[in-house]
C-alpha cells in the first residue's frame, strides 16, 4: 500500500464527537491534576525532635526545622516530639515564641515522650494542642539562677561601674529573676486556657491552676497534667500526628522529620533517639543523667535556666 | 457550538482534575489561633526600700563566736554583724576547735553559735547553761542551706527550749523575689522586734518552742516539713530574753541585711549580744573586774612578802583591761582585791564575810572521828574557818578566796590567809587557774595549802632540788613546745594551745614559745615527763638547727616526744634528727585531708577515718615512710598517697617518739584530745 493512499484512508475517518469529548475532558482532567499537584503539593507532617537540653549552642537544631517548616507549603502541620528537662531560659523562650508564630501559619502539636519539664514544656505550651505518654512527666514552670558574684576592686584591671564586673547587684538579679518566672507562668497560663477553651469543654479550662500553683515549680506526672489542663491529651506519637493533620485539615500525608531532613538531609528517619553515629555530636542528649545537664550554669557569668534537674542522692 | 460544548468538558474536566486532587488531601483551610502572649510591661520588677541601720550605743563586752563545732560558716561572711559588734565597743573572739569552751566563757558576755554541724558535748552544754544562767547571752543562727543535721544545733538549743525543724520555709504569695524568701511582719513585743516592721529571710528555718515565739509566719508562710500553713514560729527568744534564735543566717550577710528591716534586726541583735547583765562566780577570775581596782593590803609587810604576786596580780588584770591601784583602806564604791591574814583582818571584813556565811574562829577543829574533847586533837589545830552549808576546816595552812557584791556594787575579792607563805602560794593557785583543787562554791574557795606544802619540800628534797613548792592537780609535768620561730605557713599556726587544752584538765602543763623563750635545753625538757613539740604550718626552717640538737640530745638521754607539723620532711629530709631520731623517711610533699588508724595503742578507740576541719587540704604537707617505726595512722581514703604513713610511733629502746606529719590543728576537736592522750599514755608506758 502507497503511503499517499494511507493518509488519505485516515482523512475519510470520521470522527465522532463523543470521542473527542473523552479526548479533550482527560487531557483536561490531566492538566488540572497536574495544576493542583503544581500550586497543592502533597502535604506533609513535619516532625521535629526536642530531645536535647535545651541550650543556646544548639538552638539551630530546633529553630532550621522551625524555619523550614514555615517556610515549605508541603509542611501542611508539625509535631514537635519533645524528651527534655529543658535548658536556657532565653532558648527556651526563643523556641516557645517560635512555635507561636509557626502555629499561626499551620498547626503544631507537642507530642511528649517522658519529660517536657521548664523550658521544654515553655516549647510545648506554644503548640496547638499537647499530648503525652501516661508516665511522661510534665510541669517544672520556673527559673533557676546563678546568681552574679562580686568582683573584689582591682587596681590593675578598672571597671567603670560598681556592676560592671559582676553584671548586676545580686538583689536585682533575684527581683528580676521573680519577672522571668512570672512571664513564664502567665505565658503557661494564658496558652493553657485559651487551648482548653477553644477546643475543650468550658470544664476543663475551669480546672486550670492558677498562676501562684503552677508556680511552684511542681513536675507532675501526665494523668495529673491532664486532670488539671496543663497538656490536652494521652496519646502515642502516632495519634500526634493525626491530631496534626486533623487541625491542619489533610488527610493522605506523609510524615517526614524536618530535624533530619534539613540538619543531616534524611528525611526518613523518624525516632525518638538520636542514631548511634550522631552520638559525638557535643550537645547533651538527654538521657535522663543529671551530669549531661549539669553544665549548664556552671560557666562564668550569671545564668538563667529553665530547667529541670532532678534531684541527687 | 460543538467547539463551545468541547470548551466546556474542558474546563470541567480542569477544574475536576484540580479539585480531585486536592480535595483528596486538603480537607480545610487552617486559620491559625490569635493567642496573647506575655509583654514586659505587664510585669513589675519588685523595688522594695531598702533598709538603714539603727546605730548601737556603746558598751565594752566579749562576744564569743563558736568556731569549734564544725560551723559551716566563713568569718568574712559575718563582717556587718562583727562591724556592728565592733563599732559598738564589742569585742569578737573566736572559739577554736579544740579551746576549753567553760574557761572562754568566763569573759565572754554572749555566745554566738552559728550552723554548728557537730554537736556540743555533755559538759559543753552545761557550761553553757551555766554561761546563760549568770546572765550570759546565747544566739543561735540556723540556716536550712548549711546545717545538714539540726540535731546538731538542737543539742544545744534544745535546753534552752528551742528545736529547730529539719526543714524550711515558703511562701508563694508574700514573698521578696522568691518563694524562699519569706517576707514576715507578725511580731510580738520584744527589744529583738524595736522598730522592725518587716523581715525577709532567706531560706529559713522553722523553730518549735513552747513559748518565747516572737517572729511568726502568716497564713501563707509554709514549712517544707508540714506543707501545711500558719504557726510557724521563725524566730525565738526564750530563757529571760537571754536565749534568741534565729533561722537564717544568710539575712544577717551582706547584700541581704539590706531588704526591708532586716538591718535594724541585726542592730537589735548586736543589742542583744552586747547588753548581758552577765554576773561572774569566784573562778571566772579576773574576767569580774573591767575597771580601775583596788588592791588594798592589811599592812605593808604583808606587801613586801607578797610582792612579787601582786605584780603578777595586777599583770593579770591589766591583760584583761583592768587598771590597778595599791590602797591601804577599804571603799565600798571600787571594786577591790583585798589582801590579808586571818589574824590581822579587821573586824568590818569579819562582818562583811560572816554576813556571806563565812566564819573565822580560833576555836580548835577537832579531826573528823575524834572526840571533841581530845586535847591532843585540840592541841594541833589553829582554828577553824566554817562555810555555811559546806562544812568547817582547819584554818591553819589555808587561804581562803571570797567573792563578795553588794547589790549591783563592784566585785570585791577577799584573799585571806594563815600567814604570808600560804598567802602567796593561794595568789599564785588563784593566778594560774587552779582554785578547782580547792573546796569551792560559786563565790567563795577555801585552799588547804599546807599540806602540799609539807609534801613538797619531801620530793624537792629527793630530787636534789631548791626548796620550791608547785602545785600541781596531779604529779605528772607536760612540757609544750611552740616552735614559732621559722617562717609561719599558710595559716602561721602552731597547735600548741590545742595540745594544752587537752592535757591541762588532768596535768600540769608548761607552754614554751620558741620564738619568745628560746628553744628549750635538753634539762629542761627532761624535767618534764613528755615533751609535744608542734610547728604547726611554720616551715623553714622549724625546728631550728638548735632546736634539732636540742631534741637529739633529749631523745638520746631517754626522752619521750611527740613532734608534729607540717614540713619537717621538706626541711629535714635525710638528716640525723630526721631518720635517725624520728624514724621517718621523706618521700613527697601531697594535701593530706583524713587519717584512717592502725593497730597501734597511739590509734586505740579509733574506729572510723577522722575527716581534718575544711581547708586542711589547701596545705601541702609531707608524706612520709618509715622503715624502723610503727605506724599508727595512715593517709585516708580520700588523700592524696593514700596509705602511706601520717603519724609513726618509733621506739628507741630507752626513749620514745611519735611523729605526726601534719599539724594537730587540723583534727576535729575531740580527735585531738584523744589523740593526744592515746600519745601521752604510749610515751609514758613500759609497753
Amino acid at each position: 500500500m502507497k503511503a499517499g493512499t494511507m493518509i488519505e484512508r485516515l482523512a475519510r475517518v470520521k470522527v465522532s464527537s463523543g470521542w473527542i469529548t473523552v479526548v479533550i475532558g482527560m487531557t483536561a482532567l490531566g492538566l488540572g491534576y497536574a495544576a493542583s499537584a503544581a500550586i497543592l503539593p502533597t502535604p506533609k507532617i513535619g516532625v521535629i525532635h526536642i530531645d536535647v537540653v535545651i541550650d543556646r549552642s544548639i538552638q539551630p537544631y530546633f529553630t532550621i526545622p522551625l524555619a523550614y517548616a514555615a517556610e515549605h507549603r508541603d509542611v501542611a502541620a508539625v509535631v514537635l516530639l519533645i524528651n527534655s528537662p529543658g535548658g536556657g531560659a532565653a532558648t527556651s523562650e526563643e523556641l516557645f515564641y517560635r512555635v507561636v508564630e509557626l502555629r499561626s501559619q499551620k498547626p503544631v502539636v507537642a507530642s511528649i515522650d517522658s519529660l517536657a519539664a521548664s523550658g521544654a514544656y515553655y516549647t510545648a505550651i506554644g503548640s496547638n494542642y499537647i499530648y503525652a505518654k501516661p508516665a511522661a512527666m510534665v510541669g517544672s514552670i520556673g527559673v533557676r539562677a546563678g546568681l552574679p558574684q562580686p568582683v573584689p576592686p582591682d587596681e590593675t584591671s578598672v571597671l567603670s561601674g560598681p556592676f560592671k564586673g559582676s553584671g548586676s547587684s545580686q538583689i536585682d538579679w533575684i527581683r528580676g529573676m521573680d519577672v522571668i518566672k512570672e512571664t513564664f507562668v502567665t505565658n503557661v497560663y494564658d496558652q493553657r486556657l485559651y487551648v482548653l477553651e477553644h477546643m475543650h469543654e468550658q470544664s476543663r479550662a475551669d480546672r486550670l491552676p492558677d498562676k501562684d500553683q503552677l508556680a511552684t515549680g511542681q513536675v507532675w506526672i501526665a494523668p495529673v497534667a491532664y486532670d488539671i489542663g496543663l497538656i490536652d491529651a494521652l496519646g502515642s506519637n502516632l495519634d500526634a500526628i493525626q491530631k496534626a493533620a486533623e487541625l491542619a485539615q489533610v488527610t493522605n500525608y506523609e510524615v517526614i522529620d524536618l530535624t533530619f531532613l534539613t540538619l543531616f538531609g534524611d528525611p526518613t528517619y523518624i525516632g525518638s533517639a538520636l542514631p548511634p553515629d550522631l552520638s559525638t555530636l557535643s550537645f547533651a542528649h538527654w538521657s535522663g543523667d543529671r551530669q549531661n545537664a549539669d553544665y549548664l550554669g556552671s560557666g562564668p557569668w550569671p545564668t538563667f535556666e529553665h530547667l529541670y534537674l532532678p534531684p541527687t542522692d | 457550538m460543538r467547539r463551545r460544548s468541547y470548551l466546556i468538558v474542558a474546563l470541567v474536566a480542569l477544574v475536576l482534575g484540580f479539585l480531585g486532587r486536592a480535595l483528596f488531601f486538603y480537607q480545610g483551610i487552617y486559620s491559625g489561633p490569635e493567642v496573647p502572649t506575655s509583654e514586659a510591661d505587664r510585669f513589675e520588677v519588685l523595688s522594695e526600700p531598702l533598709s538603714t541601720p539603727l546605730p548601737v550605743e556603746a558598751v565594752v563586752t566579749t562576744i564569743l563566736v563558736d568556731n569549734a563545732h564544725r560551723n559551716n560558716f566563713d568569718e568574712q561572711e559575718l563582717a556587718i554583724l562583727f562591724g556592728r559588734i565592733a563599732a559598738a565597743g564589742g569585742r569578737v573572739e573566736v572559739l577554736r576547735s579544740g579551746a576549753n569552751l567553760q574557761k572562754r566563757l568566763r569573759s565572754a558576755g554572749a555566745f554566738l553559735v552559728i550552723a554548728n554541724q557537730r554537736g556540743f558535748g555533755a559538759d559543753q552544754v552545761q557550761a553553757v547553761e551555766e554561761f546563760v544562767r549568770k546572765g550570759g547571752r546565747l544566739l543561735f543562727v540556723g540556716d536550712p542551706t548549711r546545717l545538714d543535721d539540726v540535731n546538731s544545733i538542737n543539742s544545744l538549743a534544745g535546753r534552752f527550749g528551742i528545736t529547730y525543724q529539719d526543714d524550711y520555709l515558703y511562701n508563694l504569695v508574700d514573698n521578696d523575689g522568691n518563694y524562699l524568701n519569706v517576707i514576715l511582719r507578725d511580731f510580738e513585743s520584744s527589744d529583738i522586734t524595736r522598730g522592725v516592721e518587716k523581715l525577709v529571710f532567706q531560706t529559713a528555718h522553722s523553730l518549735r518552742v513552747r513559748e518565747g515565739a516572737i517572729v511568726l509566719g502568716d497564713e501563707n508562710t509554709f514549712s517544707s516539713l508540714r506543707e501545711r500553713p500558719g504557726d510557724v514560729t521563725a524566730v525565738a527568744l526564750t530563757t529571760d530574753d537571754r536565749v534568741l534564735a534565729l533561722p537564717d543566717l544568710t539575712s544577717l550577710t551582706g547584700p541581704f541585711n539590706t531588704f526591708a528591716d532586716n538591718d535594724r534586726f541585726i542592730d537589735n541583735v548586736v543589742r542583744f549580744l552586747l547588753t548581758s547583765e552577765r554576773t561572774f562566780d569566784l573562778l571566772d577570775f579576773p574576767f569580774f573586774f573591767s575597771t580601775l581596782t583596788d588592791v588594798v593590803y592589811t599592812d605593808t609587810l604583808l606587801l613586801d612578802a607578797t610582792f612579787e604576786d601582786a605584780t603578777a596580780l595586777r599583770e593579770t588584770l591589766r591583760g584583761i583591761g583592768a587598771e590597778t591601784a595599791l590602797q591601804s583602806e577599804l571603799d565600798d564604791e571600787h571594786a577591790l582585791i583585798f589582801l590579808g591574814l586571818y589574824d590581822d583582818v579587821d573586824e568590818e571584813v569579819l562582818a562583811l564575810l560572816e554576813a556571806d556565811g563565812i566564819t573565822i574562829s580560833e576555836e580548835p577543829l577537832a579531826p573528823e572521828g575524834e572526840d571533841d574533847s581530845s586535847v591532843e586533837s585540840r592541841g594541833r589545830s589553829q582554828g577553824q574557818i566554817t562555810l555555811e552549808g559546806v562544812g568547817s576546816l582547819e584554818r591553819g595552812g589555808t587561804t581562803l578566796f571570797h567573792l563578795h557584791r553588794a547589790e549591783d556594787g563592784p566585785y570585791q575579792l577577799y584573799v585571806l590567809a594563815f600567814d604570808e607563805n600560804i598567802l602567796s602560794d593561794g595568789l599564785a593557785l588563784l593566778l594560774e587557774d587552779r582554785l578547782t583543787g580547792c573546796m569551792v562554791t560559786p563565790v567563795t574557795a577555801l585552799c588547804a595549802l599546807a599540806e602540799l606544802e609539807e609534801e613538797a619540800p619531801e620530793e624537792a628534797d629527793e630530787a636534789g632540788e631548791e626548796e620550791e613548792v608547785e602545785v600541781e592537780v596531779e604529779g605528772m609535768g607536760v612540757l609544750v613546745v611552740s616552735d614559732d620561730a621559722g617562717s609561719p605557713g599558710a595559716e602561721g599556726k602552731t597547735s600548741a594551745d590545742l595540745i594544752r587544752d587537752a592535757l591541762s584538765a588532768d596535768f600540769s602543763v608548761t607552754v614554751v614559745s620558741t620564738r619568745v623563750d628560746g628553744v628549750p635545753s635538753p634539762s629542761d625538757m627532761l624535767s618534764h615527763s613528755v615533751v609535744f613539740w608542734s610547728i604547726g604550718d611554720y616551715c623553714c626552717l622549724a625546728p631550728s638547727e638548735d632546736g634539732a640538737q636540742a631534741i637529739m640530745e633529749y631523745l638520746d638521754s631517754g626522752g619521750a616526744l611527740f613532734i608534729s607539723g607540717a614540713n619537717l620532711g621538706s626541711d629535714w629530709a635525710g638528716s640525723l634528727f630526721f631518720e635517725t631520731h624520728l624514724g621517718a623517711l621523706d618521700i613527697g610533699d601531697a594535701a593530706l585531708v583524713d587519717l584512717q588508724p592502725n593497730s597501734h595503742p597511739i590509734a586505740n578507740f579509733f574506729e572510723d577515718t577522722i575527716q581534718f576541719e575544711p581547708g586542711a587540704g589547701d596545705i601541702i604537707l609531707d608524706v612520709i615512710d618509715t622503715d624502723v617505726a610503727s605506724i599508727a595512722f595512715r593517709r585516708g581514703p580520700d588523700s592524696e598517697f593514700t596509705g602511706e604513713p601520717a603519724i609513726i610511733a618509733h621506739d628507741r629502746g630507752g626513749s620514745r617518739v611519735a611523729h605526726a606529719a601534719f599539724p594537730l590543728y587540723f583534727l576535729p576537736e575531740d580527735d585531738l584530745d584523744m589523740l593526744v592522750q592515746n600519745a601521752l599514755d604510749w610515751l609514758t608506758s613500759g609497753e
